[in-house]
């Protein structure tokens, strides 16, 4: 019996080692619920009473739909008695499984365990290998007792008795966050030498000679080979592994193991986020996951984001996910206010990125359906990190930095702009205003971009705890967040507050929460838009910043001898920016608080209920000061100041079971069944007062007159039935079925609720016995998807006729000081939901043990009855209706491939997400085509397109002005048939690249992001090169210097620049040509990260567990032909025909910046 | 243990009934800040809220505000520099049916206010009339009287529509449908659309009393009246040349009691004004804002436009003609309706705009007397000349943008027979005085469009005669998928 253990051993410990050489894979065994592929151990299993520990884990593992993890040797001869009863949680089982035999178990992270020996075997150090090997708890290889190599084994054992020299080597091992690692196998290469670590993660090893290599490996984390090179201390740290910890797939209303995933869901984790000095977590999303499109709106500190997941389905009723904040589907509204225009603030600004443990992006319907119709757009499933059992930890994370733009625009300065005021002056025989003395010495030459334009700090701190007791568990957090903008004035700050409780009641119920509070206070500017100040919200006041430091003549000072802002009397309606920053305070501060409350009661076995309370409630306050006796406009000035106040509240009440269960030894199922109610109600207030004479009092008391007064209330509601069945034969055939009823408010009677119904099927081709033993590909997964989901992001009430009442005379419906009504729409009773289908289908390969891994999907998404204002002819009476008008479709492709390069002491890993979506509107109401705006166009047949003039490349050499060319060959005057479409909005294709770096304590981070083919239609390049005239203005805008440069002066010339007229020839120049249009595709060095993890040796001094000093740098470099500010851009936002459709719109928006900081993370 | 077991499921079950109470009635939302349309308009103050609302869309800058605007750019008395606003829409030679400067939204305006004034039309007329608030012995007309406020105001809508932008489809229902082929209308001729502006003014005109007694006599003048129907009237007579008709409608106007010429002339523009002269005038609220409806007078007193040479050839000067020196500043610019002060409460400060005034109906009878009669009538035209010719003598008139000037103007000659000693030589001193005298109040342009189509043309450089008319916005063309078809010459 001894002889045949011993030989069992040699043989085991040899195949692990030929495992080793070849590959450093998974040096554990590992169960799922679904994937057992263990051996049973024939001999035990005869026995009645007694079953093997490993063969109870298993069963464990299924009946708690978990993954448990295990050495091998360490489980191995061990029994335990059968168990009658079967406690409600996981841990209580392990606990009565593995507490009689000695053993523990550490909870990784939820629905993840594993079995950890008892800590005296791990303390042991035997400097003999065949010694060690057989007294400490070696990992070996689950599925490797086939295939013996005993000849090799023996040419091993002869080396091993000829070693000599042998030096001692000792040493820490530590996890990344620099605890150390208990039970580590530190193992020579090519022997069978090997040791433990203790208690404290240190180890010493005798070896046989300086040349040799280390292997250290750990369940749960990636493996590293460290040469020795004649050191006696060589210290470790142990990257986790991140697809073991993600083995089990966050899914609405639940969690599945991600083998048995049979949809498209992406994952970003927290750790991929950590280090970007971003507002919005939204933001993170860029080029993170394949199928997510995101689009900073404005570079604004907490400004608006648009997602589109697997492109734009909707044209009237919203393209944005639904956000599910720990099974809270929160409310994601974008408040706006006249005084900013399109600038609007992020919805997710709210949220702290340093609190989420991950983000999961549902795109197929099977993921969404069970989300119903709120479902089209995708759904982003936000999980917050929770407290473990175990020892307190505390992580203080903090970075600081600066932000810059990243570009300028070349304009004129002072003596041309005068040359070319003169000439523009010229072109209608006016007098020139500008001396040639002042052309040849201009007195004032203020550079407009830099007046308005900073570096401007950031600054990120984050304080969390985590801990508790097996029934007790916390997780706290605070955070405070400053980051300035690139234009003066312009500021977020942030401070946020968690806490995540978990408690155990008893042994069948749990209770716990989620609850985050947090106060924003943004300092906001008016910016995007025409530099007009007579355009836009408030006619008087308020050009925007930075058009109007594009446009405004050079030649005027910024402030006056007296210290007074500068008005330009020959251009009254060019306002002067650093005046419009300055003294227009615009200041908005938001409460938001988003929680649940939740308890779960395990009814029978595997029978689960769980009832739910969840709430967003956002406050927002936002004033607006507009300080008095400005001379940067027109007219005197009293000053103004506004009030708003926009308050939102959410419930959620959910309640439902969840079933496990299985049938004989290879069908299992999963049932979900449940109901949820929601409901939210907005008020709204706004007030707005003239006649401020003092800036002192900049409270709405200090004006004298009230301009506007009103309020508004808006609410919706949603009734939910939803239902979900999930079944598995053996683990290799999947078949999971979703359905959702909603029923919403915003649809009338006959179609107010709608059925969102989805199937999916896989097959886990890896299990199949004929690919069990392909050593090549170690996972293999077919995935085909169908279902519907629905969208019902319109406007409230939007099924009935109404009337607008009151609201003043001039702006509102009153009249002779009495209270009006005015029809707000024609109603229309027939219009029901948007529903979109999608088909999927997908495959998850792993080659190599997954150090090569691959997901790819292919789709089409069909959207039906489209729900969009659709134009009318004026003469109804209204501009527009409200209806179901037609199809879209949306087909695409996406990748992801992630490989593990190197896993020595140098380790490089590489992600790359490729995703392409082709977008086509496949039918509109009688075929008629949708003109959107100034530029774009919605047609059959065509993707959401660009609708230009186009422009002949060189001006009419004989008079200098724009030629369009005579597209319908009318002949006469430039009409709208002479518009064609010429490119869209939309990118061919988007990605991002990561490629992670590691050596000894440093990690470098490079993270690519790109986005082909697309157009950006550049309204700020227009501006200033249409060389426009304003009303009343004696000289026109600014221009870029290349068109001043290369400008028509003389018949003759043959230019791309028109001449400057300030009469009706410059006519077809402002006209929507493709002149505007330009590629918007870019690549981007979205984040370059490089870390370095302070050694042991400084940590302990220190008295902490790690310590993480780090640089990184935002859109550092940026390789892109498009000539504005940032290619990153697309000012519309919001639902409506406008904001969803009209993408890649540049209106003088702010830009991104690149930013650059310096952050440590320090764990206690 | 047991004790804690069952608070266990104590509190699960409270959380669940608790939180399934809450889902009861989530669907029911009904709108708070809006009337639904379902249902409104089943009593009088329904009909009352309705109606002040359609006069609101009425009296909107992009409505009669902006129609005014569009008349005087057009006529002979204003003018603005290339590149300015308004320059495409008095120069026919660089417009078309793409660049038309802003008429586009100058002829969307009005059928937001004809869909109102449709749909008030439709459901009013089922409202029973004891359900009018007032409706007592004393008072139970009311019904009669909304009724006829509503034809009024769709009828002037059309009347305007139609003189500018000539063949507009003729629309008098609230769209039955909410898709754009349910609103394809296709146009009507000029002809046929003033034949139901007729026909809605003389419902206004039977419907309404002689005065609504129950308004202040300011927001009388501020709404529809059977008054304001018969002078629209007048109008539309005078393009049919219909003399009698014209007489006749002018002589109930001038003897109803209602209205009398004032003295001093400036007194129709001053301070709160609503004269005893205005029929219709806008009633501008005194309240704040850019959007007030001073923006009439905005854009004539700050520069966009001003009067052309000619406008200003037509007055003897200086200080003789207290009209001139009120209505043209040094600068050509016009500040006839120039609110005083241009600034206040961070906009444009109030200033009614004065839309029909007594002064208009006196020349239209002038004119048709002269038509239907010279010798019979030439005396009484006379008088009726110089009674306005006398009013330019103000002797207490004070130039507001120049204080130094002196006090008062001196007045000018009074016109003799002798002076208008033939039909035409009479035809030409009132077609001058009306011209002066209504400077800058929307009538030269209809006026030239009916004395002198050549000579208007030449005025908006317009290739041909059909040119006297707007084109039909492009997009409007192509949102009617050609049911509607262009007007002829564009």
């Amino acid at each position: 019996m001894k002889q045949n253990r011993y030989t069992l051993s040699k043989l085991l410990l040899c195949l692990f080692l030929q495992a080793v050489s070849s590959w450093q894979g998974y040096t554990y065994a590992q169960v799922t619920a679904s994937i057992d592929n263990s051996p049973v151990d024939k001999k035990v299993l005869a026995t009645d009473l007694h079953k093997p520990l490993k063969q109870a884990l298993n069963e464990l593992s299924t009946r708690y739909n978990a993954s448990v993890i295990y050495n091998l040797q360490t489980v191995e001869n061990k029994f335990v008695t059968r168990q009658t009863q079967s406690p409600a949680r996981i841990e209580d089982a392990l606990q009565n499984l593995l507490g009689p035999l000695n053993l523990h178990f550490e909870k990784v992270k939820e629905h993840v365990y594993v079995v950890v020996p008892p800590k005296e075997s791990r303390k042991e150090n035997r400097p003999d290998g065949i010694e060690a090997a057989r007294t400490t708890s070696l990992p070996l290889l689950d599925n490797s007792l086939f295939n013996p190599l005993q000849a090799r084994m023996n040419t091993m054992l002869l080396a091993r008795m000829e070693q000599k020299t042998a030096i001692t080597v000792r040493g820490r091992v530590t996890s990344d966050n620099g605890e150390g690692l208990v039970g580590v196998n530190v193992i020579i290469k090519g022997s069978t030498t090997g040791v433990t670590t203790d208690g404290e993660g240190n180890y010493t090893l005798t070896v046989p000679n300086g040349n040799g290599t280390l292997i250290f490996s750990y369940i749960g984390f990636l493996s590293k080979e460290i040469p020795i090179n004649n050191r006696s201390v060589i210290n470790v740290q142990l990257a986790t592994d991140e697809r073991l910890l993600s083995e089990v797939q966050v899914v609405g209303y639940g969690t599945q193991s991600k083998a048995e995933v049979t949809s498209a869901i992406a994952t970003v984790t927290a750790k991929e986020i950590k280090d970007m000095p971003l507002v919005g977590l939204d933001q993170a999303l860029q080029g993170r996951a394949s199928g997510v499109q995101v689009t900073n709106n404005t570079g604004a500190p907490g400004g608006g984001v648009s997602i589109r997941i697997r492109g734009t389905s909707s044209l009237g009723a919203g393209n944005e996910p639904l956000y599910v904040v720990d099974g809270v589907p929160i409310n994601n509204t974008q408040t706006f206010n006249q005084q900013t225009g399109e600038e609007r603030i992020n919805g997710m600004s709210n949220i702290n990125p340093a609190d989420i443990e991950s983000i999961e992006i549902l795109k197929d319907a099977a993921s969404t359906s069970i989300y119903g119709a709120r479902a089209a757009n995708g759904v982003v499933l936000i999980t917050t990190k929770r407290g473990k059992a175990g020892k307190q930890q505390i992580d203080l994370t903090s970075y600081y930095g600066f932000s810059k733009a990243t570009g300028r625009y070349n304009v004129l300065g002072a003596s041309d702009f005068a040359i070319l005021s003169n000439e523009g002056l010229a072109s209608i025989k006016a007098a020139p205003v500008f001396t040639q003395a002042f052309i040849n010495n201009p007195t004032t030459n203020t550079d407009w971009q830099d007046a308005v334009l900073r570096t401007a700090p950031t600054a990120n701190i984050n304080i969390s705890t985590r801990g508790g007791t097996e029934k007790t568990q916390y997780m706290l957090s605070a955070g405070y967040m400053d980051q300035q903008g690139i234009l003066i004035d312009s500021r977020f700050k942030r401070y946020n507050l968690r806490v995540n409780l978990d408690q155990r009641i008893n042994k069948k119920v749990k209770i716990g929460n989620s609850l985050m509070v947090s106060y924003t206070d943004n300092n906001r500017l008016r910016n995007n838009g025409t530099p007009r100040s007579d355009a836009g919200g408030n006619h008087l006041y308020g050009s925007p910043v930075l058009t109007t430091a594009l446009t405004r003549s050079p030649a005027t000072p910024i402030r006056l001898p007296n210290g007074e802002y500068s008005f330009d009397p020959l251009a009254p309606l060019i306002a002067n920016p650093v005046a419009m920053a300055l003294a227009q305070h615009l200041d908005n501060k938001t409460i938001r608080l988003i929680g649940n409350l939740f308890a779960e009661w395990e009814i029978i076995r595997g029978l689960r209920f769980r009832t739910q309370l969840g709430t967003d409630v956002r406050f927002e306050n936002e004033d607006f000061f507009y300080e008095p006796f400005q001379a940067a406009v027109q007219g005197n000035g009293t000053g103004t100041g506004s009030v708003r106040n926009f308050n939102e509240v959410l419930w959620l009440t959910e309640n439902y079971l969840t079933y496990d269960f299985g049938l004989g030894k290879d069908h299992k199922f999963q049932a979900l069944l449940g109901t949820s109610f929601q409901e939210s109600r907005l008020e709204e207030a706004f007030s707005y007062v003239g006649g401020f004479v003092s800036k002192n009092v900049t409270t709405l008391n200090g004006g004298s007159t009230i301009l506007t007064s009103t309020s508004n209330a808006e609410s919706w509601g949603i009734a939910s039935y939803f239902g979900r069945l999930n079944y598995n034969y053996k683990s290799k055939y999947l078949l999971s079925i979703n359905a959702r009823l909603d029923g919403s408010s915003r649809f009338g009677a006959n179609n107010k609720y709608g059925f969102f119904p989805s199937a999916s099927v896989g097959w886990n081709l890896s299990e199949e016995e004929f690919m069990k033993s392909s050593t090549t590909i170690s996972n293999l997964k077919f995935r085909a998807s169908y279902g519907i989901t629905g969208n019902q992001e319109i406007g409230n009430y939007s099924y009935i006729g109404t009337f607008g009442v009151g609201g003043g005379a001039n702006t509102g419906r009153n009249y002779l000081n009495r209270l009006g009504a005015v029809a707000n729409n024609i109603p229309n009773d027939d219009f029901s939901w948007e529903q979109t289908a999608q088909f999927n289908v997908g495959a998850d390969v792993g080659f190599l043990n997954n150090r090569l891994s691959l997901t790819a999907d292919y789709y089409i998404k069909t959207t039906t009855d489209l729900l969009l204002n659709l134009p009318l002819p004026r003469t109804s009476g209204f501009s527009s209706t409200l209806t179901n008008i037609g199809k879209m479709e949306n087909k695409g492709f996406e990748l992801g491939i992630n490989t593990i390069n190197l896993n020595g002491a140098f380790s490089w890993s590489t992600n790359l997400n490729f995703s392409m979506n082709r977008n086509k509107v496949l039918s509109l109401i009688g075929g008629q085509d949708i003109a959107v705006n100034e530029a774009t166009l919605i047609r059959e047949g065509q993707p959401i397109s660009f609708w230009v003039y186009e422009r002949e490349k060189n001006v009419n050499p004989e008079n200098g002005t724009v030629v369009i060319v005579d597209q319908d060959k009318s002949g006469g005057a430039v009409n709208s048939l002479d518009r064609v479409i010429m490119g869209s909005p939309l990118p061919k294709h988007i990605g991002g690249l990561t490629n992670t770096f590691g050596y000894k304590g440093f990690d470098l981070n490079i993270f690519f992001q790109w986005s082909y083919g697309n157009k950006i239609y550049n309204q700020t390049r227009k501006w200033m090169e249409g060389l426009n005239r304003d009303l009343n203005s004696t000289i026109g805008y600014n221009t870029t210097q290349v068109s001043f440069d290369k400008r028509w002066q003389k018949p003759g010339d043959v230019t791309a620049y028109p001449g400057v007229f300030y009469d009706n020839r410059s006519a077809n120049n402002l006209l929507p040509h493709n002149g505007w249009l330009e590629d918007g595709s870019y690549l981007r060095l979205k984040t370059l990260t490089l870390g370095y993890n302070l050694p042991r040796s400084v940590t302990s001094k220190l008295q902490i567990a790690s310590a993480r000093l780090y640089f990184s740098s935002n859109n550092l470099l940026t390789f892109t032909r498009y000539s504005g500010y940032d290619p990153e851009v697309s000012h519309f936002t919001g639902s409506g025909l406008g904001g969803n459709v009209a993408m890649g719109y540049d209106y003088g928006t702010f830009p991104q910046p690149k930013t650059y900081t310096l952050g440590l993370n320090i764990s206690f | 243990m047991k004790k804690i077991h069952n608070k266990g499921y104590r509190l699960v079950a409270l959380l669940l009934i608790g939180f399934l109470v809450n889902g009861c009635n989530t669907l029911d939302q009904k709108p708070e800040s809006a009337l639904a349309q379902d249902g409104f308009y089943s009593n009088g103050t329904d009909a009352e809220l309705g109606l002040i609302g359609t006069y609101n869309r009425l009296f909107t800058e992009n409505h009669i505000v902006g129609t005014y605007m569009l008349l005087d750019m057009n006529s002979d008395d204003l003018t603005t520099a290339a590149g300015k606003f308004g320059y495409i829409m008095e120069n026919r030679g660089d417009m078309s049916s793409v660049n038309h400067g802003t008429t586009e939204s100058y002829f969307q305006a009005p059928w937001v206010t004809i869909a109102n004034a449709n749909l008030f039309l439709e459901k009013v007329k089922d409202i029973p009339p004891t359900a009018f608030v007032g409706a007592t012995t004393a008072n139970d007309k009311r019904k009669d009287e909304v009724l006829g406020e509503a034809h009024f105001i769709r009828g002037l809508s059309y009347y305007y529509l139609t003189m500018l932008w000539r063949n507009v489809p003729l629309i008098l229902n609230f769209p039955a449908g909410a898709l754009p082929e349910d609103n394809q209308i296709p146009n009507s001729t000029q002809p046929e659309v003033l034949a139901q502006v007729v026909k809605d003014l003389q419902v206004a005109e039977a419907n309404l009393p002689n005065s609504m007694t129950q308004f202040s006599a300011n927001e009388r003048r501020g709404r529809a009246s059977k008054w304001a129907a018969k002078g629209f009237l007048s109008r539309i007579r005078l393009q049919e040349k219909n003399w009698q008709e014209v007489v006749k409608l002018s002589d109930e106007i001038i003897n109803s009691g209602q209205y009398s010429l004032v003295n001093p002339w400036t007194t129709m523009f001053l301070g709160d004004q609503n004269s005893g002269e205005a029929i219709l005038e806008i009633q501008a609220e005194a309240g704040p804002g850019f959007f007030n409806m001073g923006i009439h007078g905005w854009f004539y007193g700050n520069g966009e436009f001003r009067a052309t040479d000619d406008a200003v050839a037509q007055y003897e000067k200086p200080r003789k003609d207290a009209r001139y020196e009120y209505t043209i500043k040094d600068d050509k610019v016009s500040n006839k309706f120039l609110p005083q002060p241009l600034w206040a409460n961070e906009g444009i400060a109030r200033a009614n705009l004065v839309m029909l005034r007594l002064g208009e109906i006196y020349f239209n009878k002038a004119e048709a007397l002269n038509e239907i009669n010279y010798e019979a009538n030439k005396q009484a035209v006379l008088t009726i000349l110089n009674t306005f010719r006398a009013r330019a003598q103000d002797a207490n008139f004070a130039n507001r943008f120049r204080p130094t000037l002196p006090v008062g103007t001196t007045g000018i000659p009074l016109l003799t027979l002798a002076d208008v000693d033939t039909p035409e030589k009479m035809r030409q001193a009132i077609r001058a005085e009306k011209r002066r005298e209504l400077m800058f109040e929307g009538v030269r342009w209809l006026d030239l469009l009916r004395w002198d189509p050549a000579y208007a043309a030449q005025i908006v450089k317009a290739s041909s005669p059909d040119r006297l008319y707007f084109p039909i916005p492009e997009n409007e063309i192509l949102l009617n998928k050609g049911v509607l078809k262009q007007n002829p010459g564009w």
